[in-house]
């Protein structure tokens, strides 16, 4: 039985999804090229796993049963490509650096480059996936630039230098569009209106938090609620009165020119003293001095930059 | 000077490609320190072994061994640091093989399918009769009519398909079992010198009943033309022109068990079994094959 891993990788997204066009996109290739591997696997295992129909795909008996150990071997597949990428990053001198598309990280991906790298050290920048903490922690990452909201994205496997805090949550809207009166605001009243979020590239935990924030205190979830891939864009769809800006601590001064003509209010700045906190994180068992030296030059930048 | 490179994404989809046996074939080699010591340990031979170290060291990018002393292979500090990954992924490999051994050892289903007429006996029987297949599947049966046996195939619904007069296929396999006696009718007019070979048939008094794919019975009308019989027709339940009834039809006779002493002198349509090119149960294709009557 000689599979190709990467066959077992597709096979079980494609029992996931169904859909052979699906799981092409996924792993960026051709949907004939997903048909050739998943044959190939079927061949190498001698077991029809799939059953293919105009309405999709669905898992044979044998399939089923197949997938339940090699779900298992997916996982382990992942871990020792993330291990071996992380042990060949290390030969090279190479860090991997993940920053997400806050307006503190767009700024330390642009200023970081310019800045002096640790002598001998290759610092790798990249986007920020979804889950950051897990992936820092199974290496695939070594060091990431990112906000988190209350205390998403932490855990016990990563250590973090904290670089700002900001209290509460920022709620702006154009008062050609919505009457709310900032004085006597009420935040419930904006949960009938559609309201536009940073999503969790941005900010990670922000949308989920405030979800079940609305669900546990008021009952009722935002009418509508829009993700946006940055604070920027989010704040742009607001200024057009196409809803009501949800963005955590002081989001103003960052949206600059974009906020004028906004009506805005600063709303649970007690309640959340450390609501978002933008820092740097790394694994708290790292004991590579390439990625620490980067991970402290990039703290120390962004202190500099935004304490 | 070192640089600050920048990446859209981090390289998450261009996964290495690995396989089974690539990474056992590593642990050893690691483990006996030579090429030659791997094939005696995995009963191969050295140069397959080395071919095998090859590919892994093309999926992971790095070289993985070097040269020691007294001819030694050590492993390079990436290789080392690989052997401290593999055991899970070997470990969930191992277990994954069980399991498909185990279903193997219980019997894989293996679908037929047929046109209804098919069922009623006769060839279809005689030849499942024939085959060997209890000891390793579980068989079942379904209906499945001609027009869309290739997409049946195709999808995986069936396994094998059985009909007459099939034509075949880029992506199907096609394997003859037993040629189709023909039921040849003809009017009263020939009591007592009905045509024996293609070149007695009278010209244009002669056709044939279009039963499988169009194309299979217009090849066997050039056939019976090659054979010297002259201007023959095809027709079908639909056609216009039907024949007269002082005319000769060869129609193919499915209901009858194959009798395979019979020998026939006219071109034949073919009773034949139809899977998907590599399918995946290896052994079905010379199970097939070595059940078809020459």
């Amino acid at each position: 039985m000689d599979i190709e891993l990467s066959g077992l990788l597709l096979f079980r997204h494609l029992a996931q999804t169904g859909s052979f066009t699906e799981t092409g996109k996924h792993w960026k290739i051709s949907q004939p090229a997903v048909s050739l591997m998943i044959g190939r696997l079927e061949s190498a295992v001698g077991l029809i796993l799939l059953e293919r129909s105009s309405t999709g795909t669905k898992l044979t008996t044998a399939g089923t049963q197949f997938l339940e150990h090699a779900n298992e071997v997916c996982d382990a597949y992942l871990a020792f490509t993330d291990g071996m990428r992380h042990i060949g990053r290390r030969m090279d001198r190479e860090v991997l650096v993940g920053i997400d598309r806050s307006w503190f990280g767009l700024i330390l991906s642009r200023e970081f480059p310019l800045a002096k790298p640790p002598a001998g050290v290759v610092p790798v920048i990249c986007d920020l996936g979804e889950n950051w903490g897990e992936s820092l922690e199974s290496t695939q990452y070594d060091v990431v630039v990112a906000g988190r909201f209350l205390r998403a994205g932490l855990c016990a496997g990563i250590q973090e230098a904290v670089i700002r805090v900001e209290r509460g949550i920022t709620v702006a809207w154009n008062p050609d569009f919505y009457p709310f009166d900032p004085v006597n605001f009420s935040f419930p009243e904006i949960l009938r209106t559609s309201v536009l979020i940073p999503d969790s590239g941005v900010v990670t935990g922000f949308a989920s938090s405030l979800r079940l924030w609305c669900e546990h205190a008021y009952g009722m979830h935002p009418a509508n609620s829009v993700s946006f891939s940055s604070e920027a864009e989010a704040a742009t769809a607001a200024c057009a009165g196409l809803g009501v800006l949800l963005a955590p601590g002081d989001s103003m001064p960052r949206l600059d020119h974009i906020g004028e003509g906004m009506t805005h209010v600063r709303t649970f700045e007690f309640l959340l003293p450390e609501a978002y906190t933008f820092g740097v994180y790394c694994r708290s068992d790292e004991n590579s001095k390439e990625v620490l030296s980067v991970a402290a030059t990039l703290g120390k930048l962004g202190k500099k930059l935004f304490a | 000077m070192n640089q600050v490179t920048q990446k859209s994404t981090p390289d998450l989809q261009g996964l290495p490609n690995i396989t089974f046996r690539q990474l056992e074939v590593f642990r050893v080699v690691c483990h006996e320190g030579s090429y030659a010591n791997a094939a005696l340990e995995l009963r191969n031979t050295r140069a397959n072994i080395k071919r095998v170290c090859e590919d892994f060291e093309k999926a992971v990018g790095r070289s993985l061994f070097t040269d020691g002393p007294n001819r030694i292979l050590l492993p390079t500090p990436f290789a080392q640091g690989l052997l401290g990954q593999v055991s899970p992924l070997s470990r969930g490999l191992r277990r994954l093989g069980e399991s498909v051994r185990a279903l193997h050892a219980k019997g894989r289903i293996l679908r037929f399918a047929a046109a209804g007429e098919f069922f009623k006996g006769g060839l279809f029987t005689d030849f499942l009769a024939r085959l060997q297949i209890t000891d390793s599947f579980r068989p079942c049966f379904l209906r499945i009519e001609t027009k869309r046996f290739r997409p049946a195939l195709l999808n995986a619904e069936c396994d094998v398909y059985f009909g007459i007069g099939i034509v075949a296929s880029d992506r199907l396999d096609l394997v003859n079992l037993a040629s189709v006696p023909w039921k040849i009718e003809c009017g009263p007019a020939y009591r007592g010198k009905i045509p024996t070979k293609p070149a007695e048939l009278p010209q244009g008094k002669w056709w044939i009943a279009d039963t499988g794919e169009s194309e299979a019975t217009s090849n066997l009308l050039d056939a019976f033309h090659s054979a010297g019989a002259k201007a023959g027709r095809i027709f079908s339940s639909e056609s216009i022109e039907q024949p007269l009834d002082d005319e000769i039809v060869f129609s193919p006779e499915m209901t009858v068990r194959h009798s395979s002493g019979s020998a026939n002198t006219w071109p034949c349509l073919w009773f034949s079994a139809v899977l998907r090119k590599h399918h995946p149960y290896s052994e079905l294709m010379p199970r097939l094959t070595g059940s078809a009557l020459s």
